[in-house]
């Protein structure tokens, strides 16, 4: 990760809650680790027929986090916006490896039931990474909201606030980026 | 195409969101409209709305209702009625059977099905497993099948009530309601749980209260097919409902179905039964409380909670809940499924308890010890019967992959004191009598060992985890229960737990009239034998399957207080043995267990000379004759004789044949052992002495009096420093331990040291409460005498005292 910082972590968590995100940013690497090992755990003990849900991979980041560094944090949809592409990374990572290992990212996963996305048949993870990538070059916002609310598990609420948007307009993007990403994915 | 570029893709958005609102009969024409003469636009607009389409059934899976059947229709020779609901798992209609002339549930599954082979092959597979699962606590499937365009329906009886979702928002339920209601789902998930059905999403929508007052579980084994294992219930509402949660917004009445679902589940990890008893749990906690076990605003605030905090305590929301109750509930919400009860079996037996408990009773009732409801017992105890029942008949499979799981045999036994449920402290000797009963029937039995009655009571109402009291008293195996008496009915229950995997192999529930009792302990005797699996000897089968003759209850009353008391080895206490035996015996002439135990009784009150050993040997000798007069296979009457030929007759061979025949016929009996290796050791073989004193401790390991009388072969062989190194530090934590005490000091006798020997003497004398005055008179005496005559002046002040002092030698 390029984003190590030597800053401590008290001050990084005190820049944050001062309004400075990028020191959000900067703590991350603090959060991979741990997000990274409880993911891995996860898709380890997987076995054919069970799900992996990203939502609940990121609280448990989310619990360890503030009990090690014992903080709390005001709005900790924050600290799950910013887990999300980690989540994705780390999801997507996983699965290019089991493809190249096994020619086959048949990986089982339940991104965010908080969006309804109960995924009847397994999601061919690398295609929605790339459909997705696709979305942020046509549109950088909507590409965001998908990762947050599919990875980060935020209510459309949460997104909005998160990147000082209405509610009316994630719902919008929400929407539409539903139909792209499924024809993407069905083509695929 | 066209390749879609950002500006392009902008204005798309803009006109899909647009015709997304819209009623899909008018989407067309505002499509034609909005894309007048951009042919290529209009394809992929199209294009992107029918994915919407192909989406419901696929990745973005969403609950669309469907135009309801109208009545009339038919499904195979089914007729639809009308619509009863619908729900997570599509729409349930009333209909009719003209076949069988019944009226019938059908329900329509989700269209999700349709276009999947794989599935509906599985689901049929599922169905078929579910439809097996003949209980009167699980809704009865009668059929399946699939609608012209393939869309699968189950046919299930039809039922006239409410789910228990519609009844909590009426408020929560009593807890007795709650009690019998929870035994009624436990009954119906067990006999699922022992066909290796899991439901997976146990919740109040899924469980149907009829008007008669049963409770059916529904939808039984579909869970894992219509939706992913973590249920996002998208597909558990329809219309308006789904959209607010497609939406992702705060819907409280959303949450639900997540709130009962385990963590592991949520995880996505291994589900087994242990899941569905979390989420029984958690309805439970809401029937008691009215308010969800784990519930947060938002959608990760429920995963939270399920993944991190425990419930508020139900006393906070309902003072009525007994503590008993709450610990239950408890630990079927454990985070870590291996700290819940393993099996649902389990949760019925902790729930019968209470449910038994005065706690639980109405406070109208004037006194809790008499008004006992036996509804509500024959229920639990039908409800676990039934259980067990379905266990023994379940040909093999899963029995037999428990076994196999299980390590290995049983070995060795312990009965925890069974727990007196009747609410009344004056029954505690009977249920005391009966763990003593079950104890000797068990201890009959051959290549398992039993520990005795004085090793198991100090875990009376212990707070150790039955592997903690497993491994204090070394057994592979416990069996615990509890005994519940209301006049001259009596009812037990009897469980048999595994060590090492704290498993339960075995829970059963017997009752009948007190006069039965003998019948009833046997069943129970019988059936933990059975699961030990010991072969039994002819022998010890014609004992089990000897005559069951009914007594009365007096006699057998007075039996039992007759053993509570005789356990304590105290003088008052074998007095008061001796009377209970005594009515026991005038009041039942021929009830030979009764002569039997106060044969033994008078034994160890020769042996530690609470009565003069010849009267005591003389009674002894009577009540044992008289005993096996009437039953020849008594080992306590056969152990008692050999004791009176040893003790008083000196007919050294009478007593070898009468000591073996008694542990041949009762090899778990301590007493028998610890006799005989007591004998052996003035008889002067040693080693054999040694290797029964050992047996005795195995058996009755907590025993002071065992422990202590074990050290005879340690004087008889004059290894004196072994008795001083052994009993004076255990006299140290039971300064009154008179037989410990007169080892000891025999010991320092033995070997000159008699300033020790004075000590502990008169350690002795103190603890024993004599009057100080003499003591002090005495012992100054004894001191002096000592110092002066030296080692002479002691022997013979000590024979002066002898017969003041209330120990004396009981060799």
């Amino acid at each position: 990760m390029s984003l190590l910082s030597t800053k401590p972590v008290s001050e990084l968590l005190g820049k944050w809650q001062a309004g400075d995100s990028e020191a959000l940013q900067a703590l991350m690497p603090l959060v991979y680790a741990d997000l990274r090992r409880l993911a891995h755990q996860c898709l380890r003990k997987e076995r054919p027929g069970h799900t992996l849900q990203s939502t609940a991979l990121v609280h448990e980041a989310y619990v360890r986090f503030t009990k090690r560094e014992k903080v709390h944090f005001e709005r900790r949809s924050d600290f799950f916006a910013v887990s999300s592409q980690l989540m994705r990374q780390i999801l997507v990572d996983y699965a290019r490896g089991q493809r190249a290992a096994k020619r086959d990212g048949g990986l089982k996963l339940v991104l965010n039931e908080a969006i309804a996305l109960p995924l009847a048949r397994e999601i061919n993870l690398v295609a929605l990474d790339d459909a997705l990538s696709e979305l942020s070059r046509l549109d950088p916002q909507q590409g965001r909201i998908v990762e947050l609310r599919f990875f980060g598990g935020l209510s459309i609420e949460e997104t909005a606030q998160f990147l000082g948007v209405s509610p009316a307009t994630v719902k919008r993007d929400w929407t539409t980026a539903r139909l792209w990403l499924n024809k993407q994915m069905s083509r695929a | 195409m066209t390749v879609m570029t950002p500006e392009r893709w902008q204005r798309m958005k803009g006109v899909l969101y647009e015709a997304l609102e819209l009623p899909p009969a008018q989407r067309a024409k505002f499509l034609d409209r909005a894309c007048s003469g951009e042919d290529s636009f209009r394809r992929e607009v199209d294009s992107l709305l029918s994915s919407d389409d192909l989406a419901r059934s696929t990745l973005f899976h969403s609950s669309e209702s469907r135009v309801p059947l109208s009545s009339g229709t038919k499904l195979g020779h089914y007729e639809v009625q009308s619509l009863l609901g619908a729900g997570g798992m599509g729409e349930v209609y009333r209909g009719h059977d003209p076949r069988l002339g019944r009226d019938v549930a059908i329900k329509i599954l989700p269209p999700v099905f349709s276009n999947d082979p794989d599935r509906l092959r599985r689901f049929e597979q599922e169905a078929r497993a579910a439809a097996a699962l003949n209980h009167p606590n699980i809704v009865a499937i009668h059929d399946v099948g699939a609608t012209n365009d393939g869309t699968p329906y189950v046919v299930s009886e039809l039922l006239d009530g409410e789910t228990l979702r519609q009844c909590l928002t009426k408020g929560p339920i009593p807890v007795r309601k709650t009690v019998d209601l929870s035994l009624q789902m436990a009954s119906g998930l067990a006999a699922a749980h022992d066909k290796g059905i899991v439901h997976r999403d146990l919740k109040p929508e899924n469980l149907f209260l009829t008007k008669d007052g049963h409770l059916k579980i529904l939808d039984f084994g579909l869970a894992k097919l219509v939706r992913s294992p973590s249920s996002p219930e998208a597909q558990t509402l329809t219309g308006p409902e789904a959209r607010t949660l497609t939406e992702g917004t705060r819907a409280g009445a959303v949450m639900g179905t997540l709130g009962y679902m385990p963590p592991e589940q949520i995880r996505g990890g291994a589900v087994d039964q242990r899941s569905d008893i979390f989420a029984a749990g958690a309805i439970v906690y809401e029937m008691l409380s009215g308010k969800r076990a784990f519930c947060g605003e938002t959608y990760a605030d429920t995963i939270e909670a399920i993944l991190n905090r425990d419930p508020p305590a139900l006393s906070e929301s309902n003072p009525s809940v007994p503590p008993s109750f709450e610990r239950i509930v408890r630990r079927c919400l454990e985070k870590d499924a291996n700290e819940r009860f393993h099996s649902v079996r389990d949760v019925a037996f902790a729930l019968a308890a209470i449910s038994e408990a005065p706690e639980t009773q109405g406070k109208a009732s004037a006194n809790p010890a008499t008004v006992f409801n036996w509804k509500v017992a024959l229920l639990v105890g039908v409800t676990i019967l039934v259980a067990a029942l379905l266990w023994m008949w379940n040909p093999g499979d899963i029995r037999h992959r428990f076994r196999s799981a299980s390590t290995g045999q049983i070995q060795s036994l312990a009965v925890l004191p069974l727990e007196n449920v009747s609410g009344n402290p004056e029954q505690e000797y009977f249920a005391d009598g009966m763990t003593d009963e079950l104890i000797t029937e068990l201890a009959g039995l051959n290549e398992v060992r039993v520990i005795s009655r004085t090793s198991v009571m100090p875990f009376k109402a212990t707070r150790k985890s039955l592997s903690e009291i497993a491994a204090a008293l070394n057994v592979d195996a416990v069996v615990e229960g509890s005994v519940l008496r209301d006049g001259d009915r009596v009812r037990i229950t009897a469980q048999l737990v595994q060590a090492a995997t704290d498993r339960h192999l075995w829970a059963k529930s017997y009752e009948g009239n007190v006069a039965d009792v003998i019948r009833l302990q046997n069943d129970v005797a019988r059936s933990v034998t059975d699961e030990v699996r010991t072969k039994l000897r002819p022998d010890e089968k014609a004992r089990l399957n000897r005559p069951q003759r009914a007594i009365t209850p007096e006699a057998y009353d007075a039996y039992l207080k007759g053993l509570y008391f005789s356990a304590k080895l105290t003088p008052d206490s074998l007095q008061k043995a001796f009377e209970y035996f005594n009515h026991a015996i005038q009041s039942d002439p021929t009830f030979a267990p009764a002569y039997a135990a106060l044969a033994e009784s008078y034994g160890w009150a020769a042996g530690l000379y609470i009565l003069p050993p010849q009267e005591a040997l003389q009674r002894s000798e009577a009540a044992a004759t008289e005993a096996l007069k009437i039953d020849s296979s008594l080992g306590m009457a056969h152990h008692a004789l050999a004791w009176v030929k040893y003790a008083r007759d000196w007919d050294f061979p009478g007593a070898e044949r009468e000591f073996q025949r008694a542990i041949e016929l009762n090899p778990n009996n301590a007493t028998a052992h610890l006799w005989y290796g007591m004998y052996l050791a003035q008889r002067k073989r040693t080693d054999e002495s040694f290797a029964e004193m050992q047996r005795a401790k195995q058996l009755d390991p907590f025993s002071s009096v065992v422990n202590s009388l074990a050290m005879t072969p340690l004087l008889t062989s004059r290894q004196y420093d072994r008795i001083i190194e052994q009993a004076a530090p255990e006299l140290k934590t039971d300064p009154n331990d008179a037989l410990l005490n007169w080892f000891l000091t025999s010991a320092y006798e033995k070997t000159g040291d008699l300033a020790r020997a004075i000590e502990e003497r008169e350690k002795q004398a103190i603890a024993f409460g004599e009057d100080p005055q003499r003591l002090r008179q005495e012992f100054t005496a004894l001191r002096r005498e000592f110092s002066v005559q030296g080692e002479r002046g002691y022997w013979l002040s000590r024979q002066k005292s002898l017969g003041s002092s209330s120990w004396t030698d009981p060799l």
